[in-house]
């Protein structure tokens, strides 16, 4: 009985310290902390940050002015969040196909390092912000959600945007891609010089919804190695169009 | 004992207000005059240094960044941003800003740099996360002024290095 009342006094003690995480999966953690980091657990109360806390699945990240955040994840990628940015970590998953990220941007800036892993595996990334969806397959970019809207700078390899309205873009090698807010909010524009076999924009359906989008996503689950045969088969949806752009 | 240990941690770890203050104002669906003092106070570093709204009020002025004028509970408008963004962050001035100190003519310049949306006018009220993303703008601006004229691959390579250092590394 006396037991039983220090367990219970002990389990109500990590309930108040950590009421929301206790059941979070680890997937990293803050390798660096620099100026005013705070972080939350789901929805659960904001607090301070410091260097090797480990990161979970439900975990929002928000920094300050003048301050930087790195976390270093289990998969071996590097996220370096910038001033004024808040991220929450929404979805991780792991099987065959390698492993499955889900991160959304919901203002400033974030620079992700997605690491490679063996033959037939890969790191699959998506930013999801509140204007467009970007998938990142072992590579780099540079991510930013300012008042022009979403902006993708992809500096190693290649990634694809999906604006709000459906429409996908592949943003080439030391390349661009914009979804804009206001009137243009959730259009793609093409990047500027991009050669004309790595810029293919397929407009979707323009109900194509979140949902759908997940579909696509997560049917790389069974995707096979390369990324141009999942696209082929894939296929435009009814009523689509496909726009070529010229050489700039 | 323990449970008033852990409470006390706990309270050691708890956000600041300066952080809480900031999240308000990225949810809020119009901002005011008094969250731009806020904000602005937040990017100088100022802001655990004035306790009250009014003190930062009035700070914001001191500073030259705008004079809100008895008016920090009203809605804030696009130019009114738009001048304490050009202040504050030291952006180069057109030709008419720079004669008339209008905040119409501190609305197109910024425009016209692309650090805010083309389809705002004078009067246009903001949202926070519109707030927070037109600092969001200016402050890369103002950190990429010194890489004009360089490819994009010593950019990079700059940013690598500034990184790293920053970083310890």
């Amino acid at each position: 009985m006396r037991l039983k009342h220090i367990f219970l006094k002990v389990l109500l003690s990590a309930a108040l310290v950590f009421p929301a995480g206790i059941f979070a999966k680890n997937i990293g953690k803050l390798a660096m902390v620099i100026g005013k980091v705070e972080v939350r657990e789901g929805k659960g109360k904001w607090k301070k940050a410091r260097i090797g806390m480990p990161v979970t699945t439900t975990m929002s990240i928000n920094t300050g002015f003048k301050s930087k955040a790195v976390v270093r994840m289990s998969t071996g990628t590097r996220l370096t969040l910038k001033p004024s940015t808040m991220i929450k970590f929404s979805r991780f998953t792991k099987g065959n196909y390698g492993t499955a990220t889900d991160v959304n941007l919901r203002t400033g800036r974030m620079k992700s390092v997605v690491a490679k892993l063996q033959k037939g595996k890969r790191n699959y990334f998506r930013v999801r912000t509140p204007t467009a969806v970007a998938g990142v397959r072992g590579s780099g970019s540079f991510d930013k959600v300012g008042a022009m809207g979403f902006k993708r700078f992809q500096f190693e390899h290649t990634a694809d945007v999906f604006g709000a309205n459906g429409a996908r873009t592949s943003v080439a090698q030391n390349d661009t891609a914009t979804a804009g807010g206001g009137p243009d909010r959730g259009r793609i524009k093409p990047p500027d010089l991009v050669k004309l076999e790595d810029a293919i924009i397929l407009l979707a359906d323009p109900s194509l919804s979140d949902e759908q989008i997940d579909a696509i996503f997560d049917s790389f689950d069974q995707a096979p190695p390369e990324f141009g045969d999942f696209f082929g088969g894939f296929g435009p949806p009814p009523g689509a169009e496909i726009v070529e752009f010229e050489q700039l | 004992m323990i449970f008033f240990c852990l409470v006390g941690l706990k309270a050691q770890d708890s956000a600041s207000p300066e952080m809480q203050t900031y999240r308000d104002i990225l949810n809020s669906k119009k901002v005011t005059y008094q969250d731009l003092a806020d904000i602005i106070l937040m990017e100088r570093g100022e802001f655990d240094q004035y306790a009250t709204p009014e003190a930062r009020v009035n700070r914001m002025r001191e500073a030259g960044i705008y004079d809100v004028a008895g008016q920090a509970g009203e809605f804030a408008t696009a130019g009114a941003v738009a001048k304490a963004v050009m202040n504050q962050f030291k952006i180069p001035r057109g030709i008419f800003f720079t004669l008339t100190g209008f905040e119409r003519y501190a609305l197109r310049d910024l425009q016209d740099l692309q650090l805010i949306l083309p389809t705002y006018s004078q009067f246009s009220k903001l949202t926070g996360s519109q707030l927070v993303g037109v600092l969001t703008e200016a402050d890369d601006f103002r950190s990429q002024v010194k890489y004009w004229g360089k490819s994009r691959l010593e950019i990079l390579e700059l940013e690598a290095r500034a990184e790293e250092e920053e970083l310890g590394q």
